[in-house]
């Protein structure tokens, strides 16, 4: 594996299949009790505790505007940002996917009408968006 | 390496050695008295940041520090004797590498330091003075007596008096009573001040029996200090990353949570585990104390800044000040620690600025010249009490009201009728300043209210109490932590919050639905004071509850709001618990009325009430 190798960890999220760079990936745990807060956007579904420590969620299909309501699902997966960790409530991690940049497809994305989404990558016939991670967490704080 | 390739890491770990190591040059520098071991620690102080500035290239913090090394040397082998000059050059020092320090900060570069210290202290090493200054002509001579001689006692009883008789006797070593016990070996130490010391050598020298008797300059001996900082810096200290402590914290937290756990199903298991249960019981708690501990710094860090503000203070105003501090030793969390600078400063220079009389105002009223003011700290409970206090005119309290009634603050009828604790409140108020013109150093109204609102952020307070013609004091009680409290967790629908105990006056429970409402506003008659209500339902969005009817198996928590009482309505009371206070995430914005989250026994989250947030929700 070269140096340059990206991986991508894939999820899923009711039919579709997201992808997250690894190296923003903390953890990704079972889902736990969420206690509300309030005064927050609606896809901030609120505080987890994580090891002591209490991580924001947010649910990712009212984030990027796919889903209307917001669902309970089974796995939380925890990135880091600059604001610090948080989490996105997902279906199941799939697989890592290692992207070798020449066979980088993502110049698909100008033809996707969101900006919440690097590309569109072909995971052996699968389709998983890239999530930008920046905008997709960006907007939120 | 050079400075721009310089990881961050480095950088930041050189920035922050190098504030310590500043800190304590001029920490040092500030004491009245300097001992020997001050000395050395200033010297090893810049020799060390020579070192770092060296290694991370920064030649001109190099420089500096090896040239104030330098002089230190010459001191510290008493080539050069300790005066102002000395300790000026020094202080200037001081001030060019906390611009370095700035410089690289905001540039990443110190190039730009421009500082004439180096040469300062060449010329001062160059016109070298090889004995004491004339002022302060201290000696001290060992005398060797035969071991064989008779009448030892006389001999050095004859020494000492050609040393009175020339000059003035400081001590003996042994004591003069035990020199006329003959209760000495064969060599006493002679310390005086004296302008004819050949003379005196001479004169010693001739009586029988003498063997040698050397003088030299006498090195001040450790005299104990205002600041007591030897026995905190001293210490050995490890660094640790903050953020690595905090996670350790959180650990313990989950370690007291599983601990609860085991403890509730105790009954249900194998009776041999009990003692095991126990045990851990045990360690969790001391473990959580120890952790709180690694938390704790003394208050020294922010006191040793203090002498030399103040003298700066007083000088621009030509005040002589008398600085006492006491309990620098005092411990508390770091982040109580970082508030405090601003709000000390702050009440130092007012005490300075406009408590202290001028000198000759001083005199005419029997005063001594220099005006006294203490820093003081000690514990109280589960407080910090930190007291500034001076001998200076008090604060007049007519003036308070005139000034109030201007700005507004009052009615007439309260400012004249209000007693005067309450009027020295008003100083505390925004835009608010005794002083009849703006002075550089304090004035222009900003401030007291800064000091006020800075210290109720962080659930602290201040407190004025003023003596006529005899001084003012202004007392700070600070909470030992921000990082556990007590709370109230109370319950609302399923979810649970809590209050932190510390703005809780008291809880009623609702005995009958008597709820009225004033403006459309609920309120319920309280031993027949109407007490406005605020329903914690409509805080914390719970949509089923909007119906806000008062309930007979519901509570009511009355707490203090900025405006007066307020009643929290919740629906459970589930008790008292110290609480690990945690930030809310910036994902999770400001709501009002809520200002961090805590994690509860049972391993879920709870927000904390901000009571001020809900008692304002209240009053709309």
């Amino acid at each position: 594996m070269s140096p340059d190798t990206r991986q991508i960890v894939l999820f899923t999220l009711d039919a579709e299949t997201y992808g997250v760079d690894i190296l923003r990936v903390q953890e990704i745990v079972n889902a736990g009790p969420i206690t509300p807060v309030p005064a927050t956007p609606k896809y901030v579904l609120g505080l987890t505790n994580i090891r002591g420590r209490t991580i924001p969620l947010i649910d990712l299909g009212q984030r990027l505007g796919i889903k209307d309501e917001k669902k309970e699902r089974a796995q939380f997966l925890i990135l880091n940002s600059e604001a610090g960790d948080v989490g996105l409530v997902i279906d199941a991690v799939t697989e890592v996917w290692r992207l070798d940049p020449e066979s980088v497809s993502s110049e698909a994305n100008s033809n996707f009408k969101t900006d919440l989404i690097d590309g569109v990558l072909d995971c052996n016939g699968r389709l998983a968006g890239i999530l930008n991670l920046e905008r997709v967490l960006g907007n939120v704080q | 390496m050079n400075a721009e390739s310089a990881s961050n890491e480095f950088l930041g770990i050189y920035l922050q050695e190098a504030d310590e190591q500043i800190q304590i040059v001029e920490g040092r520098l500030s004491q009245p008295e300097l001992s020997e071991s001050d000395i050395h620690e200033i010297f090893r102080a810049c020799h060390t940041l020579k070192g770092n500035s060296r290694a991370m290239e920064f030649h001109n913090v190099a420089q500096l520090s090896h040239a104030m090394e330098d002089l230190l040397d010459e001191v510290r082998s008493g080539k050069i004797a300790w005066r102002s000059e000395v300790a000026q050059v020094l202080l200037a020092g001081v001030d060019a590498l906390s611009e370095g320090m700035s410089l690289i900060r905001s540039s990443g570069s110190e190039r730009e330091l421009i500082t004439t210290v180096p040469k300062q202290i060449k010329e001062l090493l160059n016109g070298r003075i090889t004995r004491p200054d004339s002022s302060a002509n201290h000696w001290s001579g060992e005398l060797v007596l035969d071991a064989g001689v008779d009448l030892k006692f006389a001999k050095a009883l004859i020494a000492i008096r050609v040393v009175e008789s020339n000059g003035t006797l400081l001590k003996t070593l042994p004591t003069l009573p035990e020199i006329e016990n003959e209760d000495f070996g064969d060599r006493i130490q002679i310390e005086f001040s004296s302008g004819e010391t050949d003379k005196i050598a001479e004169e010693i020298s001739k009586i029988a029996g003498v063997v040698s008797f050397e003088i030299g300059p006498l090195k001040e001996t450790a005299k104990p200090a205002t600041v007591p900082t030897s026995q905190i810096i001293d210490k050995p200290t490890i660094r640790v990353d903050v953020n690595r402590l905090d996670n350790l914290m959180n650990l313990v937290g989950e370690l007291v949570t599983d601990r609860t756990r085991l403890q509730q199903s105790k009954g249900q298991v194998h009776a041999g585990i009990h003692e095991t249960v126990d045990h851990l019981e045990r360690i969790t708690s001391d473990l959580q104390d120890e952790i709180m501990k690694a938390r704790l710094q003394p208050l020294q860090t922010v006191f040793s800044r203090v002498p030399r503000a103040v003298r700066d203070i007083a000088q621009s105003l030509g005040k002589e000040i008398d600085l006492q501090i006491m309990g620098g030793e005092t411990e508390v969390d770091r982040s109580v620690l970082e508030v405090l600078p601003d709000p000390i400063l702050h009440l130092l220079r007012n005490s300075i600025d406009h408590g202290i009389e001028d000198p000759a105002e001083r005199i005419r009223l029997g005063k001594s010249v220099k005006g006294k003011v203490t820093l003081s700290a000690k514990h109280q409970g589960e407080q910090i009490l930190i007291a500034i206090q001076d001998d200076g005119r008090g604060i007049d309290v007519d003036r308070v009201r005139t000034k109030a009634l201007e700005l507004k603050l009052v009615t007439p009828a309260v400012a004249q009728s209000a007693p005067e604790k309450e009027c020295l409140t008003w100083i505390f108020e925004p835009g608010f300043s005794t002083a009849s013109e703006v002075s550089q150093v304090s004035g222009r109204g900003v401030g007291m209210d800064v000091v006020r609102s800075n210290l109720t952020k962080i659930g602290g307070s201040v407190d004025v109490e003023s003596f006529a013609g005899k001084g003012t004091r202004f007392t700070l009680r600070l909470p030992l932590t921000l990082a556990i409290i007590r709370g109230l967790i109370v319950g609302v629908s399923d979810r649970t919050v809590a209050i932190p105990i510390g703005s809780i006056q008291e809880t009623v429970r609702i005995t009958q639905p008597d709820a009225q409402t004033v403006f459309g506003a609920p309120a319920i008659l309280l031993r027949d004071t109407p007490l406005p209500l605020q329903f914690l339902s409509s805080p914390l969005e719970i949509a089923e509850q909007h119906n806000e009817m008062l309930s007979q198996s519901q509570y009511v928590v009355i707490v203090q709001g900025q405006n007066g009482k307020v009643g929290l309505v919740v629906d459970k009371l589930f008790g008292e618990r110290e609480i690990v206070v945690k930030p809310l995430s910036p994902y999770c914005g400001k709501p009002k009325g809520f200002s961090g989250a805590t994690i509860l026994g049972d391993g879920t989250v709870a927000l904390i009430a901000d009571v001020a947030g809900l008692a304002d929700l209240g009053g709309n």
